[in-house]
């Protein structure tokens, strides 16, 4: 019958609660009249209460949802960062270069002043210098050169220096209280599937004083030495820098800071004001996504 | 949590602070666990499928634009995880009861008046595994739509805006769904599963 497939749907509707009244009305008009539907009602009826006998969730659900969240979060999630276990190499030059560069950044006050320490670093170099000229450096690819940069990033959470942490902490709190950030790591890979191009410059960008790594690639020469020579002279803000951008090519560290819509750039161990770049020749020399 | 509560704990996740998640997750997981489960049918599966959708949920938390809960979100993840579960799984062949036009619309084969038989249903409806084995065979929209709505909770209006369908769709969507699933579960129940010990038996 026509009427009633009408109806079936009110006696579906109406296990949901989402009836109104005059059909609430014409259905238990209906219902004295059809057999049928009276069956139909009590088959659904029948139907409707299989999910009552549910199990609850195993206890340790939670934990494994956020250890598997957390792997998503943690640094060298993106795909040409590699995990820091596959490259830990007992060899001295990893370890001790690895120490120079940390040391560098790690000189990072909370003032934002990035204050070179020249003498202690002398003798870390010394062993670096000596380490390059063994054959392990000479075998070394370029890539492994970029991962190897990563993991010197990943170096400080390895707690080498507890005083850094406690900077982490601040400049991560600062971060979080500040607006959305113009690179977060889930555009990290939209950065490096743009910005392979030829003999351009590589880059390495890193967050703050934890230098957790978020993206990397090639930005072509040209356009980052104007954006590194800008001249719009800005006061450094008083906090640990937002961001470090590292050249591999060079060995240049330059600190980041993102303020109204801009970011403030001072290249590491310099003194005194920083420049101001647009944030969007920052993003496009960096092909950084919104 | 209120819905503002939901909305600031979300920005807390996007700004970096990835232990905010958590209380997403402990809020959610039950009902998400339970929609798997019916889908699936095993609890192990179910677990996984969970874990899959609130990872999903986290690296893409960028995309929540939050017109709905959450929640409503989620369980769409949850379902469409557990539907490719279910496409990599061997399935049971049942024969469908009902065709279907490009619209989703039916042409009924007819069926004999004493079709409706609650008695029946609610034995059958007991038992989980026959439940597991008519809603996998259910076509997908019917599925979706029937256990977003019982056990997701989702009001009409809310199907409705999640799903993409007109108030009506969603009315008439729900009512076949239901009405597959009974003839699915008294169909299923006149035999019982393969078993080669009944081959020789007569008739």
């Amino acid at each position: 019958m026509e009427d009633c497939r009408y109806f079936e749907e009110l006696i579906s509707a109406r296990l949901d609660g989402e009836l109104t009244e005059q059909e609430e009305i014409a259905l238990r008009a209906h219902l004295e009249e059809c057999e049928n539907c009276r069956a139909y009602r009590d088959a659904l009826r029948a139907v409707t209460g299989a999910e009552a006998d549910l199990p609850a969730p195993p206890a340790e659900l939670t934990g494994r949802i956020m250890d598997a969240v957390r792997r998503e979060a943690a640094p060298g999630k993106t795909e040409k960062i590699v995990p820091l276990r596959r490259y830990l190499r007992p060899a001295a030059l990893a370890a001790a270069a690895a120490l120079v560069i940390w040391a560098g950044w790690r000189t990072l006050g909370p003032k934002g002043s990035a204050k070179t320490a020249a003498a202690p670093m002398a003798p870390m170099a010394a062993v670096s210098m000596a380490a390059a000229d063994s054959a392990e450096a000479e075998e070394a690819a370029p890539e492994e050169a970029e991962i190897f940069m990563a993991e010197a990033a990943a170096v400080p959470a390895a707690g080498l220096d507890t005083g850094s942490e406690a900077n982490g902490d601040e400049a991560r709190d600062a971060q979080a209280d500040a607006e959305t950030p113009l690179v977060t790591a889930a555009t990290a890979d939209s950065v490096n599937a743009a910005a392979k191009t030829e003999g351009g410059c590589r880059y390495i960008l890193c967050r703050g004083a934890n230098g957790e790594p978020l993206s990397e690639g090639t930005a072509d020469a040209d356009a980052l030495r104007a954006l590194l020579a800008a001249d719009k002279p800005a006061e450094i803000p008083d906090r640990a820098a937002d961001y470090i951008l590292t050249l591999p090519d060079t060995g240049e560290n330059w600190l980041l800071w993102e303020e109204d819509g801009g970011m403030i750039i001072r290249e590491d161990g310099a003194d005194g004001a920083g420049r101001t770049v647009s944030a969007e020749v920052f993003r496009a020399t960096l092909g950084v996504a919104e | 949590m209120t819905r503002e509560e939901e909305q600031a704990r979300i920005r807390r996740v996007l700004s970096g602070d990835t232990d905010a998640f958590e209380p997403l997750v402990t809020e959610n997981q039950t009902k998400a666990f339970h929609l798997a489960c019916r889908l699936l049918g095993n609890e192990a599966d179910a677990a996984d499928a969970v874990q899959d959708a609130f990872v999903k949920a986290y690296t893409s938390l960028g995309d929540f634009r939050g017109d709905s809960r959450f929640s409503v979100w989620l369980y769409r993840l949850v379902n469409n995880v557990c539907i490719d579960m279910l496409r990599r799984r061997k399935r049971q062949e049942t024969v469908p009861l009902q065709t279907e036009d490009g619209d989703g619309e039916e042409t009924e084969l007819p069926l004999p008046d004493d079709r409706w038989d609650p008695a029946a249903l609610a034995e059958r409806a007991a038992d989980r595994e026959a439940v597991r084995t008519a809603m996998a065979a259910l076509p997908a929209d019917c599925r979706e739509i029937l256990t977003l709505r019982e056990i997701g909770g989702l009001s009409y209006e809310e199907l409705a805006a999640q799903l993409g369908l007109e108030p009506g769709t969603v009315k008439s969507r729900l009512n076949r769904a239901r009405k597959k699933l009974c003839r699915l579960l008294l169909e299923t129940g006149n035999f019982s599963a393969p078993a080669p010990s009944n081959k020789g038996k007569g008739v």
